[in-house]
């Protein structure tokens, strides 16, 4: 993850213009929360990157990423409302995009398997090899149905930890939580997604 | 015995089992293990994000761009959902009941007080002058809703007139004056009354050849500004964002919101942004290279012989008793100075010998006029940082208001006057972003991609 953003809890106008100065992702939000459309685009051409690749860790290789995008990005412009350049953007997007894309799991898993919810092998990047690709599409699958068993905050937790690899203390952050209720929801998210993982396999009870 | 967390048994499939004796004695976290292994080969076998195909990431761009552009069109209502509809309703049925009450009242009134009988009201039309028609003196490639003109078509009050590309129009206005439309423009005959002319022009150039009377106001309005004649031969040109107006002869007097203005013979004004500026003293339009006619071997002609003689582009000629006229259309005298140089003012209607149609009025050499006239204006887009950015603001309320064309057109003139110091890099950027908003929402694709690529290029 791109480490552009400095940290910190700055509320005064000057401290925001300091901070917007020194980081351009900011200014860019910043911006765009005053209405400028052309920052908002900037600010996606940046960020999309970083949001696909989250949509992407959360609910796979699947046609609707581009509607996931949009989606994130529509929330995003929601969320900028309410934002004071005294936290990371990077932080915002994650969020929404995780939220997003754990929502569009659950409401997949409520409506019937649709055959065609699956892109062609061939624009995979592991379909190198059959039997990897099999493997990569069954460890993706799995996932999904794992984190759609979960509660939402486990789900969250164990998404930006364990699929997007972000630290207890971003975590904390992002879920507005102590680190300790973070690392103690980790553990639990975990057994959660182990015994998700056996029972799907058809190993457990 | 205590079994191991299931926290340890994570870090010890992560980090290996060599260091647990526990394990070696207690087959439920062994198996509690294999499953965390399985759990984390998942994990590992996750595939890897492939970047973001480029394609996707211009067709969500597109569309947040539609979302973007919608939100800022709702913007200029927000204040409607934001009060509350009984608010509405409760207003509307206020209005109702207190318009039936008013009714009631004057009906009731009616009957118990019934006024001595008059004469019936005499019901007015909205003008008592009677209407009156202008007709087509000549016509190329121009045409009235849609349907071509012709030349003597009667055309009436209200009619709309237009000119393709290389067309042109004199029409005949009711009092003897006339009206030449140039090239690609529009007017509308808005009033034909004996005592007031009124001409709309919506785009293009319009040459009036008036004859000055007392007893009627003509009047050309571009917009919000308003030309007058006061005996004259003037031009109104209107394009985007400013009206030139330009006099021949005589004066005009030129009104815009808040300032009158009389325009001379040679003056001209361009009003632009709000403002009146008198441009530089017009030169005389040179005349066309065309063999002089000889005067011992020319005799005097007939307005109709001088119509078939003249340029198409020319206005008609004058009526033979119509004085007036006759002082428009000042001749040009074979082997006069006029004739060589284009610098000797017109020939005073005395001094007239044969009615040749005048060379400076051919609708081709009052395009060429307008031109110049152009070219003189200093564009509003070349002056300081707040003009431009003022100018930069005025493109994006087109786009928001759905101007599209207008929008771009503004846009271009900004783009062509840019010379990007380091502050106006962000305007810049906003004023791309609106032309190629407005292209898209043309359907000039193509074009809105290259600003598109333009814009990815900016810094």
């Amino acid at each position: 993850m791109t480490a552009l953003l400095t940290s910190g809890h700055m509320h005064s106008d000057l401290a925001l213009i300091d901070s917007a100065a020194v980081d351009p992702l900011r200014a860019l939000a910043l911006q765009a929360r005053a209405g400028e459309s052309v920052a908002f685009t900037k600010l996606y051409e940046r960020t999309r990157e970083q949001a696909w690749r989250v949509l992407y860790r959360v609910v796979g290789h699947s046609p609707d990423l581009e509607d996931l995008v949009q989606e994130a990005y529509l929330q995003l412009m929601k969320a900028l409302k309410a934002y004071r350049g005294d936290s990371k953007v990077t932080t915002f997007l994650h969020r929404v995009c995780v939220n997003v894309g754990l929502m569009h799991l659950r409401s997949k898993r409520r409506r019937p398997e649709d055959p065609t919810d699956a892109l062609p092998e061939g624009e995979t990047s592991e379909a190198a090899s059959p039997e990897r690709a099999a493997q990569v599409k069954q460890a993706a699958l799995l996932v999904q149905q794992a984190l759609t068993m979960m509660s939402d905050e486990k789900a969250q937790v164990f998404a930006y930890h364990d699929l997007l690899g972000l630290k207890p203390e971003e975590i904390s952050e992002l879920v507005d939580a102590p680190v300790n209720t973070v690392r103690s929801r980790l553990n639990r998210a975990r057994a959660d997604f182990t015994v998700a993982v056996t029972k799907l396999k058809g190993r457990g009870p | 015995m205590k079994h191991l967390s299931h926290e340890q048994l994570w870090q010890l499939a992560l980090n290996g089992t060599a260091a647990e004796p526990h394990l070696d004695a207690c087959l439920t976290c062994l198996s509690a293990l294999d499953d965390i292994k399985a759990a984390q080969g998942v994990l590992r076998a996750m595939p890897e994000p492939p970047p973001m195909p480029a394609a996707m990431a211009r067709r969500v761009e597109v569309k947040l761009l539609d979302v973007l552009e919608a939100r800022q069109a709702k913007a200029w209502t927000s204040w409607f959902p934001s009060m509350p509809r009984f608010a509405f309703a409760a207003i509307a049925m206020a209005v109702l009941v207190g318009g039936a009450w008013v009714l009631a009242q004057q009906t009731k009134g009616d009957e118990v007080l019934p006024v001595a009988l008059g004469p019936p009201p005499v019901v007015m039309p909205a003008s008592a002058e009677p209407k009156l028609t202008a007709t087509v003196a000549s016509a190329k490639n121009a045409r009235s809703s849609n349907a071509a003109l012709k030349t003597t078509q009667v055309l009436r009050e209200g009619s709309s007139l237009s000119t393709d590309k290389g067309g042109s129009l004199w029409v005949r206005l009711p009092d003897g004056s006339r009206a030449g439309l140039t090239a690609a423009s529009e007017m509308k005959l808005h009033t034909l009354e004996e005592k007031t002319l009124t001409l709309e022009l919506a785009k293009g150039s319009v040459a009036l050849v008036v004859p000055h009377r007392e007893d009627r106001l003509l009047t050309v309005r571009a917009g919000e500004l308003e030309v007058r004649d006061l005996g004259t031969q003037f031009l109104v040109s209107r394009e985007v964002g400013r009206i030139v107006v330009a006099v021949e002869e005589g004066s005009v007097e030129v009104r815009v919101p808040g300032l009158t203005r009389t325009v001379r013979a040679g003056q001209a004004v361009a009003y632009q942004q709000g403002q009146l500026d008198e441009l530089e003293p017009l030169r005389p339009v040179p005349p066309k290279v065309r063999p002089p006619p000889r005067i011992e071997e020319q005799p005097a002609v007939t307005a109709q012989v001088v119509a078939e003689a003249a340029d198409d582009e020319s206005p008609p000629p004058p009526e033979v008793d119509d004085p007036a006229a006759e002082w428009a259309q000042a001749p040009v005298i074979a082997n006069s100075p006029a004739a060589e140089n284009a610098n000797v003012p017109p020939m005073p209607p005395n001094e007239m010998v044969t009615a040749t149609p005048r060379p400076g009025l051919s609708l081709g050499a009052i395009e060429r006029r307008v031109n110049d006239l152009r070219r003189q204006i200093r564009s509003p887009f070349t002056q300081g940082g707040s003009l431009r950015q003022q100018r930069a603001r005025d493109i994006g309320r087109a786009a928001d208001a759905g101007d599209c064309l207008r929008a771009v057109d503004l846009a271009n003139e900004w783009l062509r006057y840019a010379h990007d110091p380091p502050e106006e890099i962000g305007v810049r950027r906003e004023v791309l972003f609106q032309k190629m908003r407005c292209l898209r929402r043309m359907g000039r694709v193509p074009e809105a991609d290259l600003v598109r690529r333009e814009l990815e290029a900016m810094p």
